[in-house]
């Protein structure tokens, strides 16, 4: 085991990883239909993963592997039926050995026991070789066939993750998964090379822009030429950053196949029967966004398995069909992404969402609630982990941490339901953390910038009258109070200054408007964390270099409004009954 | 021959200060910072340095001396272990190579420098220099006063 090669242990990591990945959407596409293209293809990759780990010298892992190919043989041949047991056994092996990569990663002398494994395929390869045995009468031919597919370039099954190219896939059919590898050469690079290169793209934009506005100020008339070339080279510079800005994207089909896999599991555990239906797989995600979304998507489906599909009988019972069904869906916009969770399952139960709130002092008899104010409250944290809601009307356990995530990707959820017919909910995230649009904003004569997603409403101070001391404003039939951000951002204050606009802030239920000097424009704006050393202030959640190339500080206005209420016992005020 | 190691000398009022040259990664003009709330008194803000945004400690501030902004004014930029920090100075001297003979090292003197970021004193063409460890200095100090 010493002789093991860290750098090309690397490479193999990556390779098996996306292997492994290919594993797992075979897997599940071969419990659809058992093609033999499939098996053929499932074959050529363990083959390749037990070649490459040995070549590494990860000796027991490529004999561990061998043992799984010599199942995949099984299947191959037609000796062993293609069964929904037979994916399960094929998904943990693919777990398994994912897990085995990750831990070779850090440790090369890793070692996993295979023998519980070994223990489950023996079980269903031998319970299902006899079986198929007696039925199965033309294995040979099959093998024939499959030797022929078998000249395709092994290579195109070992290519990798795209991270990001301008080809756009069309849609593919419902049931048709792309596969990760369609079509789409692609070449690894580190992501630390790729922040470099999105710093000095940022960089060079700024110079760019200082340049240009240089030359339109100039009041000589300078040649055509040179007017010609400040222009393109903008337009060029704009983008080359965009485009530099995209390579950190990558589809989220990995993410949905992740939750098809956990579906199909969750719902043979529960003995239900769920049919799956992906489409957008090809939409893209900032990486970052990608894998942080992915908990809190595991935990929604989850709940859509568990709470929303009944069971068969329940289902022929309302006159469903028995297969439940759970849509992924994900949809580009401009600027964002619309990620859909739907089921046909039996929906959200308003009134035990209701009662429950009541019962736990959340709500008052006397608060009207829309629909979705209603199903919002599933949001709240610990709002169904005292008594089981979800055993009666749906989800709950752990939807306050999925808000809480999609929140910090300054996303947001949106909930429909229908009782019986099922539920959809609508996540809408950034198509990427870096940019931001932000306003840039005047307090005490100094600039700060506020992402726009961070607020409700602007109200412009000599359109409305406030009352109580400048405390208080009235939006519609509510009053909120209203901060001075200066003072809420504890900045030193020296400069006298005329506040002109209010940023209403909404937290829940509760909005509480700052008082600024002015809104000078807005801006997208690259956002950069903090050093260690400044991390953690009060009140900003980053930093920024501002279109002048001065720097800027992001204010957390969420933070500073959430931080300002949690002072009072604060109540808002209910809707007058009209 | 003894340990000679190079040093950057530098004024923080009429004081010379040294640290070693190593532990500084450039030497900018002095710009004016963008003033960021919630800080210690003597972290005066952060700055652009070709695209990156580096944090301000103004070193007269926490010695006490006047800060008063000169043709001299610079900044020292480290890259401590809290991030790029730019230590403000009100002159930039030169860089001299001192041998280990050449440093009293930690003399017994009470100064503006906590004795953990002293490394001693040198006498250079008849003037006393404390040379003190910059980049420990500014890895150390609390930025944040007023934390989330």
């Amino acid at each position: 085991m010493s002789d093991i090669d860290l750098e090309l242990l690397g490479f193999f990591c990556d390779e098996a990883t996306d292997l492994l990945t290919r594993w797992e959407a075979l897997s599940m596409e071969l419990e659809k239909s058992a093609d033999t293209g499939k098996i053929d293809e499932l074959f050529r990759l363990a083959h390749n993963l037990k070649g490459s780990s040995r070549s590494v010298g990860l000796q027991s892992f490529g004999n561990a592997i061998h043992k799984i190919e010599d199942g995949i043989t099984l299947l191959k041949s037609g000796k062993v039926k293609f069964s929904g047991d037979v994916t399960l056994v094929l998904l943990k092996a693919q777990a398994f050995f994912q897990e085995w990569i990750n831990e070779a990663r850090n440790n090369p002398a890793a070692e996993k026991d295979p023998t519980a494994l070994y223990a489950e395929y023996d079980r269903i390869m031998s319970g299902t070789a006899e079986v198929a045995a007696e039925h199965d009468e033309t294995p040979i031919e099959t093998y024939v066939e499959n030797s022929v597919q078998a000249e395709e370039p092994v290579a195109q099954t070992a290519a990798v993750i795209p991270i990001k190219k301008e080809t756009v896939q069309a849609p593919p059919p419902p049931a048709q998964k792309p596969s990760p590898t369609a079509g789409d050469e692609t070449v690894r690079v580190s992501a630390r090379k790729i922040e470099v290169l999105i710093e000095m793209m940022g960089e060079l934009s700024i110079h760019q822009s200082v340049v240009f506005h240089g030359l339109q100020n100039a009041n000589q008339s300078r040649s055509p030429q040179v007017i010609h070339s400040a222009y393109l080279g903008r337009k060029l510079t704009r983008e080359l950053y965009e485009k530099t800005l995209a390579l950190r994207m990558v589809p989220v089909q990995p993410v949905f196949q992740r939750l098809e896999r956990t579906i199909k599991e969750m719902a043979r555990t529960l003995g239900k029967e769920v049919e799956v239906e992906v489409s957008g797989g090809e939409v893209e995600l900032d990486k970052t966004v990608c894998e942080k979304i992915v908990e809190p998507l595991t935990h929604m489906v989850r709940n859509s398995i568990d709470h929303g599909i009944e069971s068969v009988e329940d289902r022929l019972k309302a006159g469903k069909p028995r297969a439940g069904k759970v849509k992924l869906k994900a949809v580009q916009d401009s600027g964002s992404v619309g990620l859909f969770i739907e089921d046909d399952g039996k929906g959200l139960n308003s009134e035990k969402i209701l009662a429950k709130a009541l019962s736990q002092g959340v709500i008052t008899e006397q608060s009207k609630l829309d629909p979705m104010e209603v199903y919002a409250l599933i949001f709240l944290p610990g709002f169904s982990t005292a008594e089981k809601v979800t055993d009666v009307s749906g989800r709950g356990v752990g939807m306050d941490v999925v808000m809480k995530t999609v929140e910090s990707l300054r996303g947001d959820i949106k909930i429909g339901s229908e009782l019986g017919k099922g539920t959809n909910f609508q996540i809408t995230l950034p198509t990427t953390l870096s940019i931001i649009d932000a306003l840039v904003i005047k307090v005490k004569d100094s600039i700060y910038a506020v992402p726009v997603s961070a607020i409700d409403e602007i109200v412009n101070v000599h359109d409305i009258s406030i009352g109580r001391q400048d405390k208080m404003l009235q939006i519609g039939s509510h009053v909120i109070p209203v901060e001075d951000l200066s003072v809420t951002l504890r900045m030193r204050n020296q400069v006298d200054y005329e506040a002109n606009a209010i940023l209403v802030v909404r937290m829940g239920k509760q909005r509480i408007g700052f008082r600024v000097d002015e809104i000078c424009e807005q801006q997208q704006l690259v956002v950069r964390k903090f050093a260690p050393g400044m991390a953690n202030v009060f009140g900003l959640a980053g930093a920024t270099i501002l279109a002048n190339g001065q720097p800027g500080l992001i204010v957390d206005l969420q933070f500073i409004a959430e931080h300002f209420l949690s002072q009072f016992t604060y109540q808002p005020m209910q809707e007058k009954a009209a | 021959m003894n340990n000679q190691e190079r040093y950057i000398l530098f004024y923080v009022g009429t004081e010379l200060y040294g640290t070693p040259l190593l532990d500084v990664r450039e030497v900018v003009e002095y710009q004016v910072p963008k003033y960021m709330p919630n800080m210690v008194p003597h972290f005066s803000g952060v700055i652009n340095i070709r695209g990156s945004i580096v944090g301000v400690m103004d070193l007269r501030k926490k010695f006490s001396t006047s800060q008063e902004i000169t043709k001299t004014t610079a900044c020292l930029v480290s890259d401590s272990n809290q991030g790029s920090i730019a230590a403000v100075v009100d002159r930039v001297d030169s860089v001299i190579t001192l041998g280990d003979d050449l440093i009293d090292r930690k003399p017994p003197v009470v100064s503006a420098i906590a004795q953990d970021y002293l490394i001693g004193v040198a006498r250079v063409k008849d003037q006393l220099v404390t040379l003190i460890e910059l980049h420990h200095l500014l890895s150390d100090e609390k930025l944040v006063k007023v934390s989330a």
